[in-house]
């Protein structure tokens, strides 16, 4: 009994060390008028112009939480539920409607892949280059990202081999593609057209329609989900959402 | 029985930290199987990314003992202008996020930087090489080895080290016999550290690296792989080897220290 009692002594530290743990759960309650948004990190330019004209007019906040679409669709099967989920491509929106996750989707716009090689680079002019062991290409790596899914079907639909190119890096993301393209450390990749367009710092070659391989970007409303969801992906889908999401380079669904 | 009380809270706030690593640990175990984990550890490509890791970080701790002590060494014994600089030099990689580092290399040993293209010049490929990672790990993991041997050499007492040398040993001799094999432990501790720093890194690795299959492709990368295209279950079981694996060695490794110590 003593024993306990002198416990008492530490009971401000041990109240501390208490507070201090649930302190972090406790101010984090979320503002009724706030719609929280996963999306893929390509799309932050476009989204937060939306975010911003939207809560100006509807008087709604947006957050938004923008990573690589596989590590947001994680925390999603993990117990994180946004209320809306733009990913990259529709695999991750299948993945998770299958699951019980997303209630349904609608595409607002595509990812279009383009070559891109440095500025002043000009080994690399069409898709046949890649097959010249002379140039060094950087691609995204399947599992990783979607644009590794959508170079490999490019590649397919084109009878090139991939084990024949001189591939010398796999990108876990698209931005570090353009990144690696950027600083001159590879002759070419292929990535989306909005990210080579927003970088500006990389010469862009388009892929022959008849071998490209468009993404659908798909806007998922999740199961449950707040009331000022709908007005969001109504705005998304609109003429003004629409816009926005042309003018920073995206090809949008008509 | 106040000591006793002491304890007892003592005990309690450790019991808390345990929780804290264990049980996220045992929250993985869940995610997968046993036959996934058999599964995964059958796999070449996984076996080729243990293999890559190991190489990689072995040779991580060795260039680390080369360049670690000396530093060390000075932080330690010397007193000069600048010193305090240099011992924030040493803390920055650990404050600095791994992605950040990755960057600030492929800024430096790009092809668009004047020294990448001197390097690329003489046909020193470091980007997307081996040597890529090495340089990677080596840059987050150092720090460790450093401030654990710095401490070793400070606790040595100045008094032994100043009768070798007025009984006229020369300074390397006594660096040898007295220095080196006294900072021992702490040197092995250091050792333990960086090693397992640069088996787990993979923010910078990732973006100097090549991440190619067989080739380049770490452990760390082959988790982030799976775990990005929906595989959980074979994720979880790669990182499950990767810590089942860390841990058994870091036991064995320092048992045996102790045990020398003792």
């Amino acid at each position: 009994m003593k024993a306990l009692g002198d416990l008492k002594k530490y009971k401000a530290f041990l109240l501390t060390l208490l507070v201090c743990l649930i302190s972090s759960t406790a101010f984090a309650k979320k503002e009724s008028k706030e719609l929280l948004v996963f999306a893929g990190a390509g799309m932050r330019l476009p989204l937060n112009e939306i975010g911003k004209k939207f809560e100006k007019k509807y008087g709604v906040k947006v957050v938004y939480d923008y990573e690589g679409s596989g590590r947001l669709g994680n925390k999603i099967l993990v117990g994180q539920s946004p209320d809306v989920f733009i990913p990259g491509s529709d695999k991750w929106a299948k993945i998770l409607k299958e699951k019980g996750h997303v209630k349904d989707y609608t595409s607002v716009a595509y990812h279009t892949p383009v070559i891109i090689t440095p500025k002043g680079n000009g080994k690399v002019n069409s898709l046949g280059d890649f097959l010249d062991s002379n140039n060094r290409l950087v691609l995204g790596d399947v599992k990783a990202c979607a644009i590794g899914g959508a170079s490999a079907a490019i590649f397919k639909k084109a009878g090139l081999e991939e084990s024949k190119m001189n591939v010398r890096a796999k990108g876990q993301a698209v931005k570090q593609l353009v990144l690696w393209i950027e600083g001159n450390n590879a002759d070419a990749s292929i990535v989306w057209k909005a990210d080579a367009v927003q970088s500006g710092k990389v010469r862009i070659v388009d892929i022959p329609e008849q071998y490209n391989f468009k993404s659908i970007i798909p806007v998922c409303q999740m199961v449950t989900h707040k009331k000022e969801t709908n007005e969001y992906i109504h705005y998304l889908l609109g003429i003004e959402g629409k816009a926005i999401f042309k003018k920073h380079g995206f090809e949008v669904v008509e | 029985m106040k000591s006793l009380s002491f304890d007892l809270a003592v005990s309690l706030i450790a019991g808390i930290f345990v929780c804290l690593i264990v049980l996220p640990m045992l929250a993985l175990f869940t995610a997968t199987s046993f036959g996934e984990l058999i599964n995964q550890f059958r796999s070449p490509l996984v076996l080729s990314a243990i293999a890559i890791s190991l190489e990689t970080s072995l040779i991580v701790v060795l260039l680390a003992l080369c360049l670690g002590i000396p530093v060390a060494y000075l932080l330690a014994m010397k007193s000069f202008k600048g010193k305090e600089i240099l011992d924030t030099l040493v803390d920055l990689p650990i404050c600095m996020p791994p992605l950040v580092a990755g960057l600030a290399l492929l800024i430096l040993l790009g092809g668009n930087s004047k020294f990448g293209s001197m390097l690329r010049n003489c046909g020193i490929d470091l980007i997307f090489s081996k040597k890529g990672i090495i340089i990677a790990q080596l840059f987050v993991s150092i720090p460790f080895l450093i401030k654990s041997a710095r401490n070793a050499f400070e606790s040595i007492n100045k008094n032994v080290i100043n009768a070798s040398l007025t009984l006229g040993a020369s300074k390397f001799y006594t660096f040898k016999t007295i220095l080196l094999p006294l900072a021992r432990n702490g040197i092995y501790t250091g050792m333990i550290m960086t090693w397992a720093r640069a088996l787990g890194e993979f923010g910078a690795t990732s973006m100097v690296a090549g991440c190619i299959p067989f080739k380049t492709e770490t452990m760390t990368v082959a988790i982030y792989q799976n775990a990005m295209s929906g595989e959980l279950a074979a994720s979880t079981a790669v990182a499950l080897l990767l810590l089942v694996f860390s841990f058994t060695l870091l036991l064995i490794f320092k048992s045996r220290v102790r045990g020398q110590a003792g």
